[in-house]
Formats: structure tokens, C-alpha cells, sequence
């Protein structure tokens, strides 16, 4: 299945959150916005391929024996590579945020006041991130077919040149 | 807005029951989680000092070092969250 690049899911055990973020995002932006109050819950649905999932960092406070953030963000990484994961969390901690960068999170964002408008942020530096990506591998892309035109030109020029179908060309006489 | 007042002063009762019982249990592991929780949402009330509470017991049975003090630790945040509670209902009645 395709990237669904408008598609946000939101993993939190808390209600009170997961809405306040689903409001949030639902009020500022046109994305269609779904909310899993347990990590197996959204890899269930992992399969639809959101393009941005704010997964929190713990998610053991109904269910015990459920999944946390990290091991989550790792299904879902290797799952669902395309996705952008952003981790929540209450904790404000550097070594927390640097380690699920390691395992792949976009972003860290810690719960409180400003928490909305940086998960908006996150929202736009991934799009903006996107659509960089895309124009970086098209002027890629464009620049194999412009060389490998351009070597081909070369290559009849020369060989015309040998077979003598064309003379007199200042600088590639043989 | 009152959504979301409405929201917590319908769960934070229970949660507040679920920290008096982990700490009675002497169960610090589901003590740190279970205020864990009410933290969050201590904090979209705009409950300062009763989230400040909260984050010591976290912290506090996180430890599990020096867990003395989390049985008043732990009345004390009853005791605000329960003033916080009355409040937000008193306010949710005028909407």
C-alpha cells in the first residue's frame, strides 16, 4: 500500500491526550487523524501506512503488559519504514530523546503547554522534509538522464567522426 | 473545553484510588506508573502544584530508594486533586 501522506495515528494510553492532540491537529490542519490507546492496536492497522504516527514513550498504565514506545517505534519502523514516527512523553530528559532517535523517531516532544504547537511543527518539518526529498531525487534522477544524454552525444559524435561521416570538428580530430 | 474538565474529573478519582492503593501495596513500580499518569493530566488542568506532587512520588517509587515520604506525599496529592476536582466541577456548571 502507498504512503496515506495525510493520515496521522496517535498512540496514547491516556484519552485525555491522545484527544487534546487529535483536536489539535484535526483544528489546524485537513489530515484525517486516528487514535490507538495501545501500541499492538496500532500495528494492527500499521499496515495502512500512515504518514506520521505520535507515538508515546509509555504506554503501561491500563495494560501492564503492554508494549512501551521504543519496542513499538521498532515494529513500526520495520514495518512501516516510510512512516514518520514523533515520540511523546512527560519525561524531559536528553538521553531519552537522543536514544529513540537512535531507533529511528523523527522527533521527541515533551507533554505540557507547548507540546500542540511543537507536534504541529513536527507536522510541517516533516512535509517540508518530504517534499525536499522528492525534489532532491527528481534533480537526482535528472541529472543520470542529462549525463547519460549528453556521454551518448559524445560517444555518436566520436564514432561519426571515426567512420568519417563527418570531418573537419576543431578539437576532436583523431 | 469542557470536554476535557469533564474528562478528568471523571477518571482522576479513580486514579487518585489507584495511587492510594499502590502505595499501601507498597507496590512502587505501579505507584511511579500510576502517577505517571495523573501527571499529564494534572498538568492540562493547569494543576502546578498538585503535578509537582505527582512528579516527586514518580520519582520518588521510580527510586524506590527513599520511599518514607510517598505515603504523605501521596495524602497530600489526594488532598489537592480533590480541591482541584471541586473546582473544575463548580466551573463546568457554569458553562
Amino acid at each position: 500500500m502507498a504512503l496515506q501522506l495525510n493520515t496521522i495515528f496517535i498512540v496514547d494510553d491516556d484519552p485525555m491526550a491522545a484527544d487534546l492532540l487529535k483536536d489539535h491537529l484535526i483544528k489546524v490542519s485537513k489530515y484525517s487523524v486516528e487514535v490507538f490507546p495501545t501500541g499492538e492496536e496500532c500495528l494492527e492497522r500499521i499496515n495502512f501506512e500512515p504518514g506520521i504516527v505520535f507515538l508515546d514513550y509509555y504506554l503501561d498504565s491500563v495494560n501492564k503488559d503492554a508494549l512501551d514506545g521504543l519496542e513499538i517505534l521498532r515494529e513500526i519502523k520495520e514495518k512501516s519504514p516510510e512512516t514518520e514516527v514523533v515520540m511523546v512523553s512527560g519525561q524531559d530528559k536528553i538521553d531519552v530523546a537522543v536514544n529513540t532517535m537512535k531507533y529511528g523517531a523523527f522527533d521527541y516532544i515533551v507533554k505540557g503547554e507547548s507540546s500542540f504547537y511543537r507536534a504541529e511543527k513536527a507536522v510541517f518539518n516533516i512535509y517540508r522534509y518530504r517534499r525536499l526529498e522528492g525534489n532532491a531525487k527528481k534533480y537526482k534522477n535528472m541529472s543520470i538522464y542529462l549525463g547519460v544524454a549528453f556521454l551518448a552525444m559524445i560517444v555518436i559524435i566520436l564514432w561519426l567522426q571515426f567512420t568519417g561521416r563527418i570531418t573537419n570538428m576543431p578539437g576532436l580530430a583523431l | 473545553m469542557k470536554k476535557y474538565i469533564t474528562m478528568f474529573t471523571s477518571t482522576a478519582p479513580g486514579m487518585l484510588e489507584k495511587i492510594q492503593t499502590d502505595c499501601a501495596a507498597s507496590d512502587w513500580k505501579a505507584l511511579k506508573t500510576s502517577s505517571h499518569s495523573i501527571k499529564s493530566q494534572l498538568k492540562y488542568m493547569g494543576a502546578e502544584n498538585a503535578q509537582n506532587i505527582a512528579f516527586e512520588i514518580e520519582r520518588l517509587s521510580g527510586e524506590a530508594t527513599d520511599t518514607s515520604n510517598l505515603p504523605a506525599l501521596v495524602n497530600q496529592l489526594n488532598e489537592l486533586c480533590t480541591g482541584v476536582i471541586k473546582e473544575l466541577n463548580e466551573e463546568v456548571e457554569k458553562f
